[in-house]
């Protein structure tokens, strides 16, 4: 009896606590890139919201589709209408936990792997993705290159443009994330 | 005992598996973004004939050619109206997001034209629940002059367009606009002829497939329709109808409709198209835009 109270509390505490250990950060920065011989297609969103928890090592990322920028704007229209189809599907997400067995409470720089979902177009992939995670002066810094294949997220591409847009974009991720009060 | 152990430390944990959902809502609801206006509401800046309420963006630039052929009545012998064409050329280029400008030289009595259009208000998502553009355009015909004995001034070359652009997009597959137009000529034929004349441009667009169209437009005119425009039984206007096409390729976007008109600026398909409705008047055109962007790449790859 006493044991399991004592359970009940400390997971209590350990919940309080994650709650306190918890970083975030609503400037993350998303940069997607396709290269192919005809054309090159990029955009960038400086408005990736991420949250991390320190002490069960989850990590989440949301951005919404609307705040990717193109420097061509009809690639971005395009984007918007044909491909992502973000008034359907208004947000890409991923969710997962580090698989590493790091103290992110120390500074220091950890290559790591992060396992979980990652949704896009509505479409979700389990993913293991690696990364890099600097902790210094009290802020976490993740990095992050992968890469995306517009077939595993139901994607289509017309046979028009088949040329002009790569089957897998290349896909960085950068974000400082900051304690949550 | 232990089940209710167990049971607790279940909730805890879901607790937890939110608390990041949740932080994540939350920090949306901190950071909200401004509302994002509509996108592609129509294809091009054009309808068929019609301006829609797209503006080229800033640093775009799109070259525009546009053909109207003759009427398909001579048949085979002028292959359909394709021996004889009137053509459009045209540099149109996006100020900043809703502003633009546009430059163009029609064969249809030697014409140069300029227009500006201005995206006032923007339909948004959870937001205002229409596009309000404004259009204005300015026409210099170059034609030389038909008595040189006269005395005869530039202003009357000139003839302006202004026009208010409604348009709303109701759903991914529907959008529609409404344009009350008003066409100024500064030199008309006889003193019956009207100088300024009013229409309302009507049109709707239809999703077909991600990168097809099917687009119909309708510019019943409200005054001077259909009748002789001077005393001597001078030349009859009639409105204008359109259907067609958008066939969209990457940067290019075809657009091939059938129409009664073959004027190619307002001046001239609102108020000086000579071609009632009827099938033997029916005039295969198109429409060819290239958009070109001059927005430096961010470098980061």
């Amino acid at each position: 009896m006493k044991k399991s109270i004592l359970t009940i509390a400390s997971i209590a505490f350990m919940t309080i606590g994650a709650k306190a250990q918890l970083f975030s950060t609503s400037t993350g920065n998303i940069y997607f890139f396709s290269k192919t011989p005809v054309e090159n297609i990029e955009a960038k969103s400086l408005q990736t919201l991420s949250v991390l928890n320190v002490a069960t090592k989850e990590l989440v990322f949301r951005v919404t589709n609307t705040t990717f920028k193109f420097p061509n704007k009809l690639m971005e229209e395009h984007f918007n209408e044909k491909y992502i189809e973000s008034e359907k599907y208004p947000n890409s997400t991923f969710k997962g936990k580090i698989n590493e067995d790091i103290d992110l409470t120390k500074d220091g720089d950890y290559q790591v792997t992060v396992s979980g979902k990652l949704n896009i177009h509505g479409v979700e992939q389990d993913r293991t993705i690696p990364g890099t995670i600097s902790v210094k002066d009290g802020a976490i810094t993740l990095l992050s290159e992968f890469k995306v294949k517009e077939v595993d997220h139901k994607i289509q591409i017309p046979k028009l443009v088949l040329a002009k847009i790569a089957e897998e974009i290349d896909v960085k991720v950068d974000a400082k994330l900051l304690p949550k009060k | 005992m232990k089940q209710i152990v167990i049971i607790v430390v279940a909730i805890f944990c879901i607790n937890n598996a939110w608390a990041q959902d949740d932080l994540l809502n939350m920090l949306e609801k901190e950071n909200p973004l401004k509302p994002t206006p509509v996108y592609a509401t129509f294809k091009s800046t054009r309808l068929v004939n019609l301006q829609s309420n797209e503006t080229m963006k800033a640093k775009h630039l799109d070259f525009r050619i546009q053909h109207r052929f003759s009427s398909i009545q001579n048949g085979a012998y002028d292959m359909f109206g394709l021996d004889g064409a009137v053509m459009r050329l045209g540099f149109e280029y996006g100020v900043t997001d809703r502003f633009m400008l546009g430059l163009g030289r029609n064969t249809t009595n030697k014409t140069y034209d300029g227009f500006v259009k201005y995206q006032l208000v923007q339909q948004q998502q959870n937001g205002h629940p229409i596009s309000v553009g404004l259009f204005g355009s300015t026409a210099i015909s170059t034609l030389e002059w038909a008595d040189k004995n006269r005395d005869n001034f530039f202003s009357s070359r000139l003839s302006y367009c202004a026009q208010v652009i409604l348009t709303r997009k109701v759903n991914d597959y529907v959008s529609v606009i409404l344009s009350p137009t008003m066409v100024h000529y500064n030199l008309v034929a006889e003193k019956a002829t009207p100088n300024d004349v009013f229409a309302i441009g009507i049109g709707g667009s239809f999703k077909i497939t991600r990168s097809t169209r099917f687009n119909i437009e309708y510019i019943p005119r409200l005054n001077g329709r259909g009748q002789p425009q001077t005393a001597s039984g001078g030349p009859t206007y009639y409105d204008a109808l359109a259907v067609g096409f958008d066939i969209e390729t990457g940067g290019h976007v075809f657009q091939v409709h059938f129409t009664n008109s073959n004027g190619l600026i307002e001046q001239q398909f609102v108020a000086r198209n000579m071609n009632p409705i009827a099938f033997k008047e029916l005039r295969f055109g198109f429409n060819l835009s290239r958009t070109f962007s001059f927005e430096k790449s961010s470098g980061k790859w």
